[in-house]
């Protein structure tokens, strides 16, 4: 018998598909700084 | 012209971006000149915040901006609606 | 400053000169209250500027040069706000403006969505407008690298190409200080780069890994149950053996931007090194936590939050 070398393909890879959302919630922390910004300066705002 | 007055006369209003927009048609160059000071240094004074405020980004300082000009508005001047048509404020 | 003019009137020639020093400081003076033209694009301007200008008036009209030397120089435009602007600038005529061929100016600070430091600028104002010739920051041991694309940049239209060059991803990783991260490894590529109303927005840029490299990643976090989806995936990553990584950039450098990461390799201690896919689509203000300089969350957290993903079980499951 004739020994006939099976190249074997690779297995198919193991898929792991993540979607990652990164959310920060700001409006907290920009709130005051925005209506000091808006009251000190009526002539921009 | 300030800013009070362009209001006022309906030639600028609030957008939906927390800058300025040109709403009549043919500005003078005055006006042309003046709206884009305005929104520069409120860019400036936007990043400034968006820098010192961990998290928060210069569109998320500029979005909020918008909430709160428009709604200080006075109605008869005009903003943005939510579809970006200049509307006046009711 | 200083201003001399003569003027031969037989001879019909005259030549004026001006030099002199100005100290910008926001609000007090600034090169746009000197010149007009620039008002609505720049603002806050800060540090010094030593000018000399020449113009000269004959039958063939008025020619004119001038020369400007900035120190410390900071100013805000709508897309980018600089610190630190150091150099030289010749003008080869002041109306309309050329500059004399490239100018360089180095840059100590640049925020542009994202902070870039250490920076030289070479810029050439001809006939067809304003042209970044090239533009180089130092980044995470390698480089970024900034020219113009789409022809001559005016007020409403910027287009760059934005070459990322050996970025060196311990280095990258040390920027943004991810808790129990770490990575080797060289990332390249090019990003294609808009500027519309002063954002800069990245148009499906691609880069990726020239060579092998590891992933090690150690959740510090002694979380619940993790689900078993972030169970595998922190199993793999614990030795990650990648030949393959790529990742695809786009978005609103001030607002929100996507970075679709594709990892391909084997985890040797894990299932025999069974090949492993990885694609990880993370979206949010990227550039924001660059400028912070930390993620300022665990990611494993992030990933447990997710909805449970697609996840292909392997074709046979081989206990290790």
């Amino acid at each position: 018998c004739n020994p006939t070398v099976k190249i074997e393909a690779p297995d198919k890879p193991i898929e792991i598909n993540l979607n990652v959302k990164i959310e920060q919630e700001v409006r907290v922390k920009v709130d005051r700084d925005l209506d000091d910004l808006l009251e000190s300066n009526p002539d921009l705002f | 012209i300030d800013l009070d007055s362009a209001k006022a006369q309906g030639l600028v209003g609030e957008q939906l971006t927390g800058y300025i927009g040109i709403v009549t048609a043919s500005p003078t160059p005055e006006v042309r000149t003046m709206v884009n000071e305005i929104n520069l240094r409120r860019r400036a004074s936007y990043q400034e915040i968006a820098a010192k405020t961990p998290g928060a980004t210069l569109n998320a300082v500029e979005k909020l901006a918008a909430e709160k000009l428009i709604a200080k508005t006075p109605s008869g001047q005009y903003v943005q609606n939510a579809a970006g048509q200049w509307v006046k404020k009711p | 400053g200083e201003l001399t003019a003569q003027y031969d009137i037989a001879a019909g020639k005259g030549n004026l000169r001006a030099s002199g020093n100005l100290e910008f400081a926001p609000g007090r003076l600034e090169l746009q209250t000197v010149l007009p033209l620039l008002r609505g694009s720049v603002t806050r301007m800060s540090g010094k500027m030593s000018y000399t200008a020449e113009a000269t008036l004959s039958d063939r009209g008025v020619t004119s040069s001038a020369r400007a030397t900035v120190s410390n120089l900071g100013f805000v435009t709508t897309a980018a706000t600089a610190e630190g602007v150091e150099g030289n600038v010749r003008l080869a005529s002041l109306l309309p403006l050329r500059t004399q061929g490239v100018q360089t100016l180095r840059i100590k600070r640049l925020q542009a969505g994202v902070p870039l430091s250490d920076g030289a600028i070479s810029f050439d104002f001809n006939r067809e407008g304003l042209r970044l010739v090239d533009a180089t920051w130092p980044f995470a041991k390698g480089k970024l690298i900034l020219v113009s694309s789409g022809g001559a940049i005016t007020a409403s239209n910027a287009e760059f190409i934005l070459t990322v060059q050996d970025i060196d991803l311990a280095a990258l990783i040390e920027l943004v200080e991810v808790p129990g991260l770490r990575a080797t490894g060289h990332i390249s590529g090019k990003v294609p780069v808009a500027i519309r109303n002063g954002d800069p927005i990245l148009l499906d840029g691609k880069v990726a890994a020239q060579d092998d490299g590891i992933i090690t990643y150690k959740s510090a976090a002694t979380d619940a149950a993790p689900t078993e989806q972030t169970k595998l995936l922190t199993d793999a990553l614990r030795n990650f053996h990648y030949t393959e990584l790529s990742g695809g950039l786009s978005g609103n450098a001030n607002g929100d931007l996507v970075l679709a990461l594709a990892l391909r390799g084997a985890n040797p201690d894990l299932y025999d090194g069974y090949p492993f896919a990885i694609n990880v689509k993370l979206e949010g203000s990227l550039a924001e936590v660059l400028r912070r300089g930390t993620v300022g969350f665990s990611p494993i957290e992030l990933i447990k939050q997710e909805p449970e993903p697609a996840l292909t079980p392997p074709a046979k499951k081989m206990e290790p």
